[in-house]
């Protein structure tokens, strides 16, 4: 039976699907991968369904020993990738034989890197979600000596791969105002185009803090809001003026004021930001951000025609020998013998 | 500007905000609506999900099926039909009887809150556990649930600073003349009474959640000997309360 034992991994790796959607009336989070575009990448890679889950890794990945043999595929934030000591490549269906090491290693872009496997990750589904969110004990979040185990034994294609997406390199982050804006003052939220804004290590599922050059937000009008619902991408801003914006795994009502809320097309973006990397916010209008999630939404549905067999480069090929070149060659004799 | 109000709440929610503060007239507002909106008919296409919270009710909604447009106009049509200040407490709620251990170790603020409520420490107790309250929503952590209304001696503000230490599930906590049931570890600055053994939250159970809003709810003080069978089949005794 096929299956990935988990030599080595980093605390902060959990499974995550599409998140749950129906229980933040509850109190629970929706959830979800931190970037649901890199998520779909790799179902459209290995053929899985839309609700397959995936191991999603913050900023350092771990050390995976097949048993069995195994396909896989990493997308997301671009980690360094080695299979048995040697560089493979991202994006890219690879077959694992019985007992060849996956390692992944550091960042290189980005932030959340995905691991999927044949079918998605097999884990408990809770309350509709195989996600996992710590603070309410939901989903799985696996350790270091346990198996990842595929939910399909089919084999997907090997060597189809994915081209590098282009949000990697966009900084500019597209708000827009909410039910909270007009308690701030002109000059902050005008402020909000003007600064220069970067992220922290003060940063999770939860939320991410943003610091820039504009100095605190005065949020004096609105420190003594009553509690009211958050949105993902909601900009709230608590009593020391630092905003932080609210991501996946944030709570579904709280306190603080909202100056703005990220757009939906760009969650996955500002997700993928790495730490001291100078970003800027652009405000747009509710009609355009629902333009842009339609846009990411049909690349989403297309992103299935853009799949092609790598090209492989002979000299980058570090076991050319165990690759058939000749596969195909006749010998000349075929027409003579019918 | 007056309420009841309609924002956009990012790209693909609306926030209709039934006032600034929580009343309970604005909460029975924000929990008629909400089912408004659950039993639209014909059903409203692209209705993700909605969140009642203690002063408004948040829709999302899929604005590749939904135009926005139709949802603002489907909101502010039914905000027109009714007299948003008038709405009746809801009624089709299930009703509860907690028990509760008041004091002891996971109750340490009782004297103190008995203390600035003025009262000893068995009136609060009894005045506490007379109060039929009403589930105004669940937020904050999940299966957290606020409570409404306790009497006027409950007014107490929150404490300055949050605790040190998480409270465990089950806490029994007050301030601003509601109590707050949280299922899961928290750290509050509300203060503690006591402790109820029954789970409100068991993830693995068809039905995770225990309290929806809307519910009500009378605490029942028993001992910590009591509390013992709860251990053993939490779920299944609190359910024998339930009217069917």
């Amino acid at each position: 039976m096929s299956r990935l034992e988990i030599e080595f991994l980093a605390p902060s790796a959990t499974i995550q699907d599409g998140g749950r959607i129906g229980y933040r009336r509850y109190g629970v989070t929706k959830g979800g991968a931190m970037d649901p575009y890199a998520l779909k990448e790799g179902q459209v890679l290995l053929g899985n369904r839309a609700s397959a889950a995936a191991l999603e890794m913050a900023f350092i990945g771990g050390k995976f020993r097949s048993k069995g043999d195994n396909i896989v595929a990493l997308t997301g934030a671009e980690m360094t990738l080695e299979v048995n000591g040697q560089t493979a490549p991202w994006r890219q269906v690879l077959a694992l034989k019985d007992g060849d090491q996956l390692s992944v290693g550091a960042c290189m872009e980005g932030c959340y890197g995905y691991l999927h496997l044949s079918g998605g990750i097999d884990s408990p589904i809770m309350l509709g979600s195989r996600s996992a969110h710590a603070q309410a004990e939901l989903g799985w979040t696996p350790k270091t000596g346990a198996m990842l185990i595929p939910l399909a034994e089919r084999q997907a294609e090997a060597d189809l791969c994915l081209p590098r997406p282009c949000y990697f390199d966009d900084r500019v982050i597209r708000i827009m105002a909410g039910p909270q804006t007009h308690l701030f003052s002109k000059e902050d939220v005008q402020s909000l185009e003007q600064a220069t804004f970067h992220l922290t290590n003060a940063r999770n599922r939860i939320g991410a803090r943003i610091e820039s050059s504009m100095g605190a937000i005065n949020a004096e009008l609105g420190t003594t809001i009553a509690s009211d619902a958050i949105v993902n991408g909601d900009i709230q801003v608590a009593a020391d003026g630092i905003p932080a914006v609210l991501l996946a795994d944030c709570q579904p009502v709280g306190g603080y004021p909202k100056i703005a809320t990220v757009i939906s097309a760009d969650l996955h973006k500002f997700a993928q930001l790495p730490m001291g990397v100078p970003f800027t916010m652009k405000i747009v209008s509710r009609r355009f951000a629902i333009g842009e999630w339609e846009r990411l939404m049909s690349g989403l549905n297309k992103l299935s025609d853009q799949v092609e067999p790598a090209f492989r480069d002979p000299k980058e090929m570090a076991n050319l020998l165990e690759y058939s070149l000749i596969d195909g060659v006749i010998s000349g004799d075929e027409q003579n013998e019918n | 500007m007056s309420h009841p109000r309609i924002f956009a709440a990012g790209d693909q929610a609306l926030l209709v905000e039934f006032g600034n503060t929580y009343s309970k007239s604005v909460s029975n507002a924000v929990m008629a609506f909400e089912r408004m909106l659950q039993g639209a008919r014909p059903p409203l296409a692209g209705l993700v999900e909605t969140v009642p919270t203690l002063r408004s009710v948040l829709i999302q909604f899929d604005p590749i099926v939904m135009k926005p447009q139709l949802l603002e106009d489907w909101c502010r049509k039914t905000i027109e039909s009714q007299d948003w200040n008038q709405i009746p407490a809801p009624e089709e709620g299930r009703q509860w009887q907690i028990p509760v251990i008041y004091g002891g170790e996971n109750g340490s603020d009782l004297a103190a809150v008995a203390d600035m409520a003025g009262l000893t420490e068995s009136q609060l107790i009894e005045s506490h556990s007379a109060a039929e309250l009403t589930v105004l929503c669940l937020g904050f952590s999940p299966g957290l649930a606020y409570l409404a209304e306790l009497p006027k001696a409950f007014a107490i503000p929150r404490r300055k600073a949050y605790s040190k230490r998480p409270v465990p599930p089950g806490s029994i906590l007050i301030a601003n003349q509601q109590t707050v049931l949280p299922a899961t570890p928290i750290q509050t600055g509300w203060w503690c009474i006591g402790m109820t053994p029954v789970p409100t939250f068991m993830p693995t159970r068809p039905e995770p959640f225990l309290l929806s809003p809307s519910d009500t709810v009378r605490f029942q003080p028993i001992s910590k000997a009591e509390s013992v069978k709860f251990d053993s089949e939490p779920l299944w005794d609190a359910r024998q309360n339930e009217p069917t």
